[in-house]
């Protein structure tokens, strides 16, 4: 498949970058790794005939550690790097984890952490090329006033499915944007709007520079489900961190539930469940029963709704027992 | 407008012309004739279409030509000189791993990359390796043998 004409410029300076992101009327578009943005390109389901790589942009490939014992991460370094990378594995091991699992070791070694965070929304409909496409009517997603997935929607229920997502939420991460405007930060949940026709509230003229992850509470971990153990976006990733306190219960946990909804959800009743206690067999099983049921409606977009409460469920109980037992152990 | 860049391949530089949004896929087989990298699904879901980029194995139909200026590309060209093969290469016909050959160059470049930085994979690093790549024919099972004797080999 061809891609669509479209010009490229190299901007050598981050401020070059946020300047030719202005030109094209909001319509030019960052591209760094291009893992997505190319397929998407292909598939004709970006508008852009202007892009601006960021990946002459040396100072944003880079892992270090922060005065205050946490991380930041260049937004352009590579998800190879991260889950490579000893750093990572001590201060955030569920973004190792996470990372590690993102699609193939190809992808990984030119897919950026930038891209993962920033990526667009997916559903088995607009993930498709346009010939496919033009078989119904236009979509929500792509300009039209129908959901061809969920029967009778009156908006887009694409899912946000990264698998980095929900394993910096756990870690408290944020992220860091600029444009010629300025910079601001954003803790990560804030960068998601549940609302699938635009999933993220990054602006177009802004670019994510980096991402700061704050020292580390006890133990995390990410757990993935997918139709294959490669290459496939997750039917749902759960991120869990777990520490335990002098008296030997879990004294800080959290949970974030990825890729089953417009936005990855953090599953504060399933929480509250466990804090203050042990993670018997019993209560694992319920924090699952909970977290389901705060995510509340869950559609039939890539597996079946009733698959997904199921998994929900079962990864919950994993990723927590996971953390659990690291956090007991390194107690 | 095609803008004329300077692209090694095989360690071999070339001067090439290409339009923004051509592929590194597209230059490869159109631009330079080398045709055996393969587009399967150019839509970064197979692996056949995996060169090395400074050594490491990336899908060429999601990379724009101009992302390679200024890189080492490797592709399945630049194993065998002339009639010698390399030790994957005898190993993946000497174990059975090639049976229409298709997704073959994919694999033997993510294997390369490997074998570059582990000599010794355990069978689990193998698939972990070859995780991107897709296979109709041979079940993979002969495809992990042969890089594991070719492992042997070198060693």
């Amino acid at each position: 498949m061809r891609l669509p004409k479209t010009e490229c410029v190299y901007p050598s300076t981050l401020e070059e970058a946020c300047s030719c992101l202005m030109q094209d009327e909001g319509q030019a578009k960052v591209i760094a790794g291009g893992t997505d943005v190319v397929v998407a390109l292909k598939q004709r389901r970006l508008a852009t005939r202007n892009l601006v790589s960021i990946s002459c942009l040396r100072e944003l490939s880079f892992i270090s550690s922060t005065e205050a014992r946490g991380l930041a991460i260049g937004a352009m370094t590579t998800l190879s790097e991260i889950a490579r990378s000893n750093a990572v594995r001590e201060t955030c091991p569920s973004l190792a984890v996470a990372a590690s699992r993102v699609a193939s070791p190809q992808i990984r070694n030119v897919g950026t952490i930038g891209g993962n965070i920033a990526l667009d929304s997916r559903c088995w409909y607009y993930n498709q090329s346009s010939f496919w496409r033009s078989t119904r009517p236009l979509c929500f997603k792509t300009g039209g006033d129908v959901c061809h997935v969920v029967k009778g929607g009156k908006r887009c229920y694409s899912l946000v499915s990264a698998d980095t997502i929900p394993a910096l939420m756990v870690a408290g991460a944020s992220v860091e944007l600029v444009s010629q405007a300025g910079s601001r930060a954003l803790p990560i949940e804030d960068v998601y709007t549940g609302d699938g026709q635009t999933p993220t509230t990054i602006r177009t003229d802004e670019i994510l520079t980096r991402v700061l992850i704050p020292a580390p509470i006890g133990a995390s971990i990410y757990v993935k489900n997918a139709y294959r153990e490669t290459i496939d976006f997750p039917i749902v990733g759960v991120a869990a961190v777990v520490s335990h306190g002098s008296n030997g219960m879990i004294e800080h946990v959290r949970l974030v539930v990825g890729a089953a909804t417009t936005a990855p959800v953090r599953a504060k009743a399933a929480e509250r469940l466990l804090i203050g206690r042990e993670a018997s067999e019993e209560l694992l099983e319920e924090a699952g029963r909970v977290a389901v049921k705060e995510l509340g409606a869950i559609r039939n977009i890539f597996a079946s709704s009733a698959y997904k409460r199921r998994v929900i469920g079962v990864l919950v109980k994993t990723a927590v027992q996971q953390a659990a037992s690291i956090s007991r152990v390194n107690h | 407008m095609r803008r004329l860049i300077e692209i090694d391949v095989n360690g071999d530089v070339h001067d090439l012309a290409v339009l923004p949004h051509d592929t590194l896929l597209e230059a490869l087989r159109d631009g330079l004739g080398l045709t055996g990298t393969k587009k399967g699904c150019d839509e970064g879901t197979c692996g056949a279409c995996t060169v090395l980029l400074d050594g490491k194995p990336v899908l060429s139909c999601l990379m724009l030509a101009t992302d390679a200026v200024g890189r080492r590309v490797e592709t399945i060209e630049g194993q065998a000189l002339g009639d010698q093969t390399t030790n994957l290469q005898r190993a993946f016909v000497e174990k059975g791993a090639v049976q229409c050959g298709f997704c073959t160059p994919g694999f033997i470049l993510s294997a390369k990359a490997l074998l570059a930085e582990k000599p010794n994979p355990t069978e689990q690093e193998i698939k972990e390796a070859i995780s991107g790549n897709l296979c109709r024919c041979t079940g993979y099972v002969k495809i992990v043998d042969a890089i594991k004797a070719a492992a042997d080999a070198t060693s």
